[in-house]
Order: C-alpha cells, then sequence, then structure tokens
C-alpha cells in the first residue's frame, strides 16, 4: 500500500475543519423553452473526513449540485450565484489555498488540476461511465499522469496497486482489459480506484450502486467505507435510497426541487424529521412486518403527486401542492427561509415559524 | 488476428469466382454482341459490312462458343497468364488499355478522399462542439449546397468560370505537349498542376457529407458518460474531445472504407466526362454500351474484388481500432 498512500497522512484528519462550504449557489440551465432553475440557493457544508449523504427524488438537483462543485455543469447550464469554497489541503509543492470553484474557469489550470486531483467522482452508470475503446490500465494512468508528479511506469504500479485495493482479482491482468470485458460491479470498482487514484480530498459518488444488484451494491458500499477509513477523505454521497444513507452517512442534506428543505445528522433524520417532505421520503420506505391497526400488512405510502414541472415552479413553498400539512394564505405565497432548531438542525418550512 | 484475415481470404475465392460468372453473365444479357453493334456501327457511317473480317472477329474471339466455353477461355487467361482478354473496341488487350487509367483514377480519387477528410473532420469536430453557433450554422449551409450540388453541374460551372473569367481551360489532367508522351519527372508535375480542379470537384460532395457524419455521430458521443468521466478527471478540453468522443465517432468511417474503394474507380464517372479525365468511369460507360465485353468484364470483376477486399479492410480494420468487435464465431 505504500505506493497509493505517501500523499497526505489519513491519521491526522480535523473532521471539525471545513473542506467545501457551499453558499446560496443557484445553478440555472438556459433552455430554449426558458429557464430552467436546477438549484435555487443550496447551503451545505462538508468536514474533512466526513461523509453526506445528498437526498432527494429524481430532478430535485442532487446530480448538478455535484456537477457544479466540480464545475463541470453541462451546456446550457451556468453557476449564476452562489460560492463553492473549496479548502485545498496543502501538499510538498504549494500551501493550502480556498478555492471558490463557482468562480474560476471551468476550462482553466486550476479547475483541471483540482477536478480528479482533490475532488474525484464517481458516476452512477459503470457500464457507460469508461470509455468503451480504451484499456482500464490506460484511463487510470492518465488520471494519475495528470495529477501525480512520476513516470509511466510508477503510475502503473500505483494503479496496479490501486486495482488490488478495490479487490479486482488479477489486477494485472485488468489493466490490459477493456471496460466490456469486465461486469458492472468490476467497472464501478474500477471507477473507485480511478477516483480514488490520485488521494483526494473528497469524493462525490452520484448514485454508484443503482445500477447494481443488490448484492453487488452491499460489497461496494462496505469497500466505499473501507477505502474512506484507508485514505481519509470526505464523501458526498448522492443517492435516492434511504438504506444507503442510513448505512453509510454522517449527516443528510435533504433537496427538493433545488433547495435544500432539511439537513442534520443521520439519527435526527431518521428518528426525528421535521420537514413534511423527509416524512413523506421516509414513509415510502417499504418496512419488513409493518403492520396497520387491524392487523394487516398495510399499503405502502407514496408521495402524493408528482414533480412539477421545472418551467412552472409553484409560487410559495416548492412543496406545498404535494404537502399534507400546507397552510394555504401562507405556504402558497411565501417560501420558508432555512431555520435552525436545536441540535444544528436545519429546516425550511413555516411549521417551525417563531 | 492472423487466422482470422486468412479464414476470410479462403472464403472470398468462392465468392469471386461467383462473381466472375455473374458479372460474365450480365455482359452477355442484352441482345446481340461487340460484333452486331460494330456492324451496326460501321453501317451507320456508311462503310461497307465486310461478311468475311466480321467471321474472322468472331473466330478470334469465340463469339460463336456457348457462353461456358467464353468465360471458360476467359477466366483461365486471366488465372494462368494474366491475360485480361482483348478490348473488341480498342483492338487492345484490356490489361494494357486499364492500368494507366486505374492508376491516374486511384491518385485522383484518393487524394481527393484524403483532402476531404482532412477537411471534413476537424470541421466537424468543431460544429459539433460548437453546435449552433454561426460557424455551425455556416458549416451546415455549405455541406447543404455541397451534397445537393451533383459534381458534375459544377465542374460545368467551374469549366465556365475558368474559360469566360480567367481564359483557361481547366479541363484533362495534363497539357496537350504530355497526353501522349510516356511518364517522366516533367509529365508528373504537369499532372499534379492539373489535378487540382477535379480533385477539388470530387472532394466537394464527399467533403459535404463527411462533415454531417462527423457531426451527428460526434454529437451522439459528446454526452455519453465516459466523456464526463474524462471531464471530471481533470483532462483538457480539447485533448478529452479528440481523445475519446471523436474516437469513437471515427468508426463509422472505418466501415465506409469497404465500398470507398470500389467507388474509387466507378464514382467519378460524371465528372471525368464533363472534365474528360483519362480516368476508368468513361471507359467502363463506353464498354458497357458498346459491349465490349473483356474490357466491361474486367472492369466488373474488378469493382466487385474491390468490393470484397474493402470490405475485409473495414473489417479487419474496425476490429483494430474498436476492442468491443469480436473475431471468433
Amino acid at each position: 500500500m505504500d505506493q497509493a498512500s505517501n500523499g497526505h497522512a489519513p491519521t491526522s484528519i480535523d473532521t471539525d475543519e471545513a473542506l467545501l462550504e457551499i453558499r446560496d449557489l443557484k445553478t440555472h440551465f438556459f433552455m430554449d423553452q426558458g429557464v430552467v432553475h436546477a438549484l435555487e440557493g443550496v447551503d451545505f457544508t462538508v468536514n474533512r473526513g466526513q461523509t453526506i449523504g445528498l437526498v432527494g427524488e429524481s430532478g430535485c438537483g442532487k446530480s448538478v449540485t455535484a456537477r457544479s462543485i466540480l464545475s463541470i455543469v453541462p451546456s446550457p447550464g451556468r453557476i449564476v450565484q452562489g460560492e463553492i469554497l473549496f479548502h485545498r489541503t496543502p501538499t510538498a509543492d504549494r500551501p493550502g489555498e480556498t478555492v471558490d470553484m463557482a468562480q474560476i474557469d471551468p476550462k482553466g489550470s486550476l479547475a483541471r488540476s483540482i477536478r480528479g486531483g482533490d475532488i474525484s467522482m464517481v458516476f452512477q452508470e459503470p457500464m457507460t461511465s469508461l470509455s468503451p475503446v480504451h484499456t482500464i490500465g490506460a484511463q487510470i494512468i492518465e488520471a494519475i499522469s495528470l495529477h501525480r508528479d512520476c513516470s509511466q511506469e510508477e503510475a502503473t504500479e500505483i494503479t496496479v496497486e490501486m486495482l488490488r485495493r478495490v479487490n479486482l482479482p488479477q489486477p494485472e491482468g485488468v489493466l490490459k482489459r477493456y471496460p466490456h470485458e469486465l461486469s458492472g460491479g468490476m467497472r464501478q470498482r474500477v471507477m473507485i480506484a480511478m477516483a480514488l487514484s490520485c488521494q483526494p480530498s473528497l469524493l462525490i459518488a452520484d448514485e454508484p450502486t443503482t445500477a447494481l444488484d443488490v448484492t453487488t451494491q452491499a460489497q461496494i458500499l462496505a469497500l466505499m467505507q473501507e477505502l474512506q477509513e484507508e485514505f481519509g477523505m470526505a464523501i458526498i454521497f448522492i443517492t435516492h435510497d434511504l438504506g444507503v444513507i442510513a448505512q453509510m452517512v454522517d449527516y443528510v442534506v435533504v433537496m427538493y426541487l433545488g433547495e435544500v428543505v432539511e439537513m442534520a445528522d443521520v439519527n435526527s433524520i431518521f428518528y426525528d424529521p421535521k420537514h413534511p417532505y423527509t416524512r413523506s421520503l421516509l414513509h415510502s420506505i417499504p418496512k419488513l412486518g409493518r403492520k396497520s391497526v387491524e392487523g394487516l400488512t398495510s399499503r405502502l405510502t407514496a408521495i402524493h403527486g408528482v414533480v412539477p414541472d421545472p418551467y412552472s415552479i409553484p409560487k410559495g413553498c416548492p412543496y406545498h401542492p404535494r404537502c399534507h400539512d400546507a397552510v394555504r394564505g401562507v405556504c402558497d405565497t411565501d417560501n420558508p427561509t432555512l431555520h435552525t432548531l436545536p441540535g444544528d438542525h436545519k429546516v425550511r418550512c413555516v411549521l417551525y415559524d417563531d | 488476428m492472423l487466422l482470422y484475415i486468412i479464414r476470410r481470404i479462403l472464403f472470398m475465392i468462392p465468392t469471386l469466382a461467383a462473381i466472375s460468372i455473374l458479372s460474365f453473365a450480365i455482359i452477355q444479357l442484352p441482345p446481340g454482341d461487340f460484333l452486331t453493334s460494330y456492324a451496326a456501327q460501321l453501317a451507320q457511317e456508311g462503310d461497307l459490312v465486310d461478311e468475311e473480317e466480321l467471321e474472322a472477329l468472331a473466330q478470334r474471339y469465340g463469339l460463336g462458343q456457348p457462353i461456358y466455353v467464353q468465360y471458360w477461355k476467359w477466366i483461365k487467361g486471366i488465372a494462368t497468364k494474366g491475360d485480361w482478354g482483348q478490348s473488341m473496341e480498342w483492338q487492345k488487350p484490356v490489361a494494357e488499355l486499364i492500368w494507366e487509367r486505374l492508376a491516374l483514377t486511384v491518385v485522383l480519387s484518393m487524394s481527393a478522399l484524403l483532402v476531404s477528410w482532412f477537411i471534413a473532420i476537424p470541421i466537424g469536430v468543431y460544429s459539433a462542439t460548437n453546435q449552433y453557433s454561426i460557424l455551425d450554422y455556416s458549416m451546415t449551409a455549405f455541406s447543404f449546397i455541397g451534397l445537393g450540388v451533383p459534381g458534375f453541374l459544377l465542374a460545368l460551372i467551374i469549366l465556365y468560370l475558368a474559360h469566360s473569367q480567367l481564359n483557361m481551360n481547366v479541363g484533362g489532367l495534363f497539357s496537350e505537349e504530355y497526353m501522349l508522351a510516356p511518364w517522366s519527372w516533367a509529365k508528373i508535375m504537369d499532372m499534379l498542376a492539373h489535378i487540382w480542379v477535379p480533385m477539388f470537384i470530387v472532394a466537394v460532395s464527399s467533403t459535404a457529407g463527411n462533415i454531417r457524419i462527423t457531426r451527428a455521430n460526434l454529437l451522439d458521443e459528446l454526452n455519453k458518460p465516459y466523456v464526463e468521466t474524462a471531464r471530471a478527471k481533470g483532462v483538457k478540453e480539447t485533448k478529452l474531445i479528440w481523445k475519446y468522443p471523436v474516437r469513437v465517432a471515427m468508426n463509422p468511417f472505418f466501415s465506409t472504407v469497404g465500398w470507398s474503394l470500389a467507388s474509387l474507380i466507378s464514382g467519378t464517372t460524371l465528372v471525368a466526362m464533363v472534365l474528360s479525365l483519362q480516368t476508368t468511369g468513361p471507359m467502363l460507360l463506353r464498354s458497357l454500351t458498346a459491349q465490349d465485353m473483356y474490357l466491361a468484364g474486367t472492369f466488373l470483376f474488378m469493382l466487385s474484388t474491390l468490393t470484397i477486399i474493402g470490405t475485409l479492410i473495414s473489417d479487419v480494420l474496425l476490429a483494430i481500432v474498436d476492442p468491443r468487435i469480436r473475431l471468433e464465431q
């Protein structure tokens, strides 16, 4: 493991020190049909070594948040407001610095050296996330050569070591294989090996297990936890699977239509959810042996209604048309601000107005 | 891979045999033969038709014999002596007639093909990566015009403009003094000076087509997740585009090699006729109308052979550039 872990030592991680601070982030997509407000003011902080879960339905802005952090928002999307302060870990060649990922040139060298080097990402689709015409080895070695000062041979060695580290059998063989020769689970291991090959201080995992079967999913999650303990990076875990959240993360950020509606540590979210949306999400998890009063197996409750059309976001609180607790004349006029409740539990809902 | 190529080449033999029979049979399909059209032509020009001469010609070419005998004579000559038969119209061996033309055609078509790729691919890549920009729109407009205007019309326009405005004759591949001269350094230089106009005309429509193909293929690839992976790795944008999506988008080009080989010979016929180029296209057409069966047969046979070889080349190239293609059965 010497080759791969000679960067920064994971033992001295101060988990109270902020690594990434997102403040009032707004990312909009300028389509022909109108402007889609994919992110409408997102605020949260990731500390060093912490695992944050980003939860919400499809289209709530989870993936756009991830891409905004890396400043790879696809056209015609653009960060229009806010700050993404990333505190770079000092290395031997340069001191630590704070970079606003929302301000720097997305194609510039600073952005490129952070991307893949300090912040890396594992994507949802292991089947299509690797280039079909380049070998596994070439793709990982490219990442290493971009960010680490080493020769081709050293990069190859690190790659083999990383492939071994993610429990791929015969890593030297895998080096020469093409993605289509590997299974989905193996490809996701390759993606993780590639993402961690430059020892990032932040790993963004965008639904890394959604496309995998449950057994493989469990293995991948276990592997990620193991690697986090070893490398000490912070993880932003994006998923709509609350089971994965419960297993993986320390702190949960719940998003709805481009806004953070609630955030708190994982126990508060699961045992004491405040926002009606979070509660509905938790109710929609199937539970074994859940019985109704009559002793019958109860029906699974789905959240009423659908996510609104992105071109016509409801006025007021965007969740009010689907909310059971909506107060007429209040919820449909003003969007509430984020309240801080005791225990640093933050929630955006009028029910908690003073 | 080598085994695969050998197997494919072995499979080519029966295919070629079948094709040679077919092409010979097709030439024989129209009523009459070369002598009929020769006699008709003589009669039309007011010459006396000498029955004895016709008889002698028929004897010489074995025209009275059944088709299979004629075919066997022809194919035996090719296989054993490299003798492609005698062109009746030109009164010369076919082999003597076609090689020079074939070489000229290949030079012209290949250079046009390469020029069109070298121009089309960068423009196509630019168009796709800057979709709906002003340059993309102008390139799109150019491509549709290029695709829409037939080559021979373009040739006519250029001939007219060159003649009326610049008082130049841009037809042909050689100046008059070199037309019949044996090959020399000076003749080659003369050809290079002339080849630009036909090359440009031939290249225009294929460039236009290739721009569209590159653009469409690349647009399909640009939003694939692997491109985003590379971007998230921190790869420089231009390098990223050329290394990943362009690389994948080029695959369909390799599969077109199959038919572009055959079109090297027959593709530029109309342009060649307008510009009076000594390429194979016009000769092929003339041999078919004159029922000059050995010449026509040779051309058809070569076109088919080139198509088969081209298909093999595309398959091998594709297998090399795209690791997903499996050679085993």
